[in-house]
Order: C-alpha cells, then structure tokens, then sequence
C-alpha cells in the first residue's frame, strides 16, 4: 500500500501538480459529498481498487499530514462548511458527534467555496491524542456541511483510524537483521573454534 | 565435533547470512512512494429534498395532519458495480419557541414528540448501467441448393448441374455468385456451422428495477421518535442544555449487491430491459446491436474459408446471409458490465405529535447524516 504520508510534501504536491496535467489518464478516483462538493482520498487507489475512505495509522509520535482533494461538480460557485470530528458506530449505526472533536484527527473548521469544476488538495492532521493513539479501530470523518433553512445536510467520508505499529517497519526489518548477523557471526566463530580444537585433538 | 555437526553448522550460518543479506536491501532501500492522482471520474453526491426530488428541504412547516414528508436521495454517477457503500441516518433538535429576537430554550417541545414514519413504499431506486451487449450467431449456413439461401441471394436454388443453366442472369451477370455458390458447396456442413459470439458497442440501459434486483441492496426505513434530541444547526447549538448523544434513525443503508449478494436478477432484469430497447436486426452495417464487420471477424475465428467466401458477395448479401443464422443476445453477465449511474432514494416523513406547548411558533433542526462506509460495512 502506498503512503502519503512518507513523500516529503514539496515532492508531492509537485507530483500532484504534474499529475494534475495529467488528470484523467490514470485508474479510476471515487468521490462523494454533498452540495456539489466532494472529498476525494488522495491517493484514490488502493491495492489497485479505487476508495472512497480513508484508512490511516495513528503515529506513536509526532503527527502526519492526510492529503484529500475538495472538488466542485457544478457549473457555479459552491460553499460548504468543512471540517472532522469523530464518528462513533453502534450496531452498525454511525453517529457523527461534534465538529473537532476526535482526539486523533483535526481539521480547521471552515467556509469554502469552490469556484466551477475547481479542484483544491488540502489535508488533515492525524496525531497521538493525549493519552496516545487508540488500542482498536476508531472512526472519524471529514465533513462537508450545507446547511439549507431548518435543514443540516452533512455528507461524511469515514476515516478508519488504527494505531500504527509500535516499532516502525523500515527499524524492525534493520533490527532483525542485525540480530541475524549476531547470530551468523556467533557461529562462524564457534564453528571455527570447534574446527581448531578438532586439529588439535588430532595432531 | 564431527564433522557432519560441522558442516551443518556452516551451512546454517550461510543461510542465517543469506537471510541477513536479504532483509538489507530492505532496510536501505529509499523511502520512496508514488503518489497517484486523478480527477475523480465517480461520483456520489447526497441530497435532501422535498418529495418531488428537485427543491431542496430547507424548511418545514407541518400542516394539519403534522406531518412532512420528504426525500433523501443519493445519486451515484460512473461508480464500479461493486462500489463502496454508504448510510443515511437522521437526528433531530427540539422545536424552540421563536421570539422577537431568537428563541426562547425554556420553552420548547422536546424532539422525543417527533418521530418518522413511512408510507408503503419507504425505499426506491434506479439505475443506468452500460452494457456491453453481445451477440450470440448460430446456425449452419446453407449451400445455394437451399432455398433460404438462393432466396437471400435472389437466386433459383441449384438443385442439379442444371441449375445454373436455368439461371441466365446468375450465369451471366453474376459469376461472383456462382464461384461463391461453388465454394459453398465444396465446403462441409462443419465448415458452414457457425456457433460465434460478437461484442456490440455499449448501450446504456435505464431501468428502474425492482428493489431486490438493484445494483444496491437498500435497507433502512428506520421509523419511531428522536428521544434524545441533536444539538446540532444554528438554533440548538444555543441551547444552554446542549450535550447527549442524539438518537439517531437510520433512513437508508445501501451494501453494493456485487460483494454480499446474489447479482441473477440484476442480470436478469438488464437482459429484459436490453433486449426491450435493442434494435433489429442485431447485425447491421448501421444502426445495429454489432456491424457486419464484426460479425464476419468473429465468425472468421473458426470458420475462415465461410467468410472468405461470404467476402465475394456485396454488402446486403452477406447481411442477408447472415440473416439466415440465429441471431440472439447473450444474456448480460458481469463481464458486459462495468459501472453503475443510479439513484437510490428513500422516502421518510417527520410525525410531529400533539403537545401541549405555550402558543407561537417553534423551530427546530434536521440533521441528515450520509456516511460514505467504505466497504466495511
């Protein structure tokens, strides 16, 4: 699975600038929202299947940048209010509580509007709330909010949140092959030992 | 030590470092990550509206019967037929008194003496799908000495040697057709057996299946009161009370049929609404399900000397020919399919009660929740 969380983002909106040129001649983005405004995860492919979701590891430490696209579908200016907040399931019910409240994820709450077919790359924040990050699975969501009269029309694509591995793969793979090498010279020396008491047993 | 425990060990060791050396490369190789982007190309856009589909919901006002209806409707445009789903779930605030400069939050009625309900039928759907249709070609194409062909050709049929005798104008005018109908007649039954599939062009299908045969299976039309009220829009946000979790009605759950269920009658009813709208005949130079060309190249696959000596004949010829054969659709299977424009819609109604409330005019809030889930679901 690729990350975006490892490219330097210089590299990567300058990517994105390129790939921008070049929209279109890739695999199939899924997107969805309200209002005419959508949320597209960036990358929107995974394992070759196109998302419409977003599934971030928790840092132990420090905090990373979740790159996502807002989109206009319309032909005019469009406004929605955008935010995260943490989302809660119950029997397969998802409930949406307050606007900033997941302690893992953070979004400045906001007005946009989006100019006709614009398409604007943003990102939120994912960190270790306070007491660290979560032990299971939690959700939260970014939100596009419209807000019609009596009426709050709130499209919601969910962010699955897992806590990332203790020790980060790139040291684990390093420590196991460091361990290896202890091993392998551990017992280059004692073969080599035995072999010398061997010729000497017998001379 | 022997000598044997020796070697052993050596060879234990060459693989601990070979082991060692493997994982290296990983360590050192560069934290690299290709970033891919396009413009989204499906989309999936969430609306509340009045019944009629159109107005979008934005204030409601009961009438006598305290009810109001309206519509939830989400409208999926070029998603893959095993999209990801999606929830829609409704809360709602107490209905505050309104006063000359806001509203009053000691007086209100509380969001527990709302309810939704539903009529007979809650949920619907639609869907466009383009389908790659394709055309299935069997029979065994006669020789001229049958009457169906000769009767294509608008020749008499070569019933003996004589044949051609009795025909001045195909002897004279028309030698093509008699080498054709000489090759025809050099050929076995097996070389003149067509048994073909041909690919068309895309069609669009619009059905408005059956719920149980959507690309989507819905559920949801989740009815009783909002016991806890949402604290959510610009009127309840000042509600000094604020603070609960809000009971929370689940209005529409759609689970793409491609991961859970079975897709026969989803097939099925594409087969019925494509063949409805297909035109005849399915094998035209134009306006056709496939064109001759592509019909003589799929045929050419297995029987290349048929179409080499089709090929001879003028265009309405060979159509005619392939007149002859059984041309029917092939019923349409997941292969023919590639994405899904649909539109799934449900159809609550907010039930407000009696209740005995000081006189004047409340408001309130209704907070439509679309979850896009994923395929978590």
């Amino acid at each position: 699975m690729t990350s975006p969380r490892s490219a330097s983002r210089p590299a990567r909106l300058a990517l994105l600038a390129v790939l921008l040129l070049l929209a279109g001649q890739g695999g199939q983005a899924l997107a969805a929202g309200t209002g005419g405004i959508e949320v597209t995860p960036v990358p929107g492919q995974r394992d070759g299947r196109a998302v419409t979701t977003f599934q971030v590891e928790v840092p132990r430490d420090g905090s990373i940048e979740v790159p996502f696209l807002l989109s206009n579908l319309e032909d005019e200016p469009r406004s929605a209010r955008i935010y995260t907040a943490r989302v809660t399931e119950a029997d397969g019910s998802f409930s949406l509580d307050d606007r900033d409240s997941s302690p893992y994820v953070s979004l400045p709450d906001r007005e946009v509007t989006l100019a006709p077919d614009e398409v604007r790359e943003t990102t939120f924040t994912v960190s270790a709330g306070s007491d660290g990050p979560p032990d299971e699975q939690v959700y939260a969501a970014v939100v596009v909010e419209v807000r019609n009269g009596s009426v709050v029309q709130r499209a919601n694509t969910l962010i699955y949140l897992t806590p990332a591995p203790r020790l980060p793969l790139p040291l684990l793979a390093l420590g196991i092959a460091v361990v290896l090498l202890a091993v392998t010279a551990a017992a280059v020396l004692m073969t080599a030992a035995r072999r010398r008491r061997s010729l000497a047993d017998v001379g | 030590m022997s000598r044997s425990s020796a070697c052993r060990l050596t060879v234990l060791s060459a693989l601990v470092v070979a082991v060692s050396a493997a994982a290296l490369p990983a360590v050192a190789a560069p934290d690299e990550t290709t970033v891919s982007y396009v413009v989204a190309d499906g989309t999936r856009q969430f609306r509340v509206t009045e019944v009629d589909g159109l107005t979008d919901l934005a204030n409601f006002t009961f009438g006598n019967d305290l009810r109001k209806p309206f519509r939830t409707m989400v409208n999926d445009v070029n998603r893959p037929l095993a999209s990801d789903g999606y929830q829609v779930n409704a809360s709602m605030t107490n209905l505050y008194l309104k006063t000359a400069t806001g509203h009053d939050y000691t007086e209100f009625i509380p969001s527990k003496n709302l309810a939704l309900t539903y009529g007979t039928s809650p949920l619907a759907g639609t869907s466009t799908l383009p389908v790659l249709p394709r055309v299935s070609l069997t029979g065994v194409v006669g020789t001229c000495a049958t009457s169906s062909v000769a009767s294509a050709l608008g020749i008499t049929p070569l019933t003996n040697p004589l044949g051609s005798l009795l025909d001045p104008l195909f002897v004279l005018l028309s030698p093509a057709l008699k080498t054709v109908c000489t090759e025809l007649g050099q050929l076995s039954t097996a070389g003149r057996t067509v048994n073909a599939t041909v690919d068309g062009a895309a069609e669009m299908v619009t059905a408005a299946l059956p719920l149980p045969d959507l690309p989507f299976t819905l559920t949801g039309g989740e009815s009783g009161s909002f016991s806890n009220p949402s604290y959510q829009g610009a009127i309840a946000t000042a509600d000094p009370a604020a603070g609960g979790t809000p009971t929370s009605k689940r209005i529409m759950t759609g689970n793409p049929l491609a991961s859970i269920g079975d897709l026969t009658p989803l097939l099925g009813s594409l087969t019925t609404a494509l063949t409805a709208q297909l035109p005849a005949p399915l094998v035209a130079q134009t306006g056709g399900v496939t064109t001759l060309t592509a019909a003589l190249a799929a045929i050419s696959a297995e029987d290349g000397p048929l179409v080499s000596t089709l090929s001879r004949l003028g265009v309405q010829d060979q159509l005619d020919i392939i007149g002859l054969l059984t041309t029917t659709l092939v019923p349409v299977d997941l292969s023919a399919l590639t994405t899904v424009t649909g539109q799934y819609d449900a159809y609550p109604i907010l039930q407000a009660s009696q209740y005995a409330a000081k006189q004047g005019t409340y408001e309130g809030t209704l907070v439509v929740d679309f979850f896009e889930t994923g395929s978590a679901l």
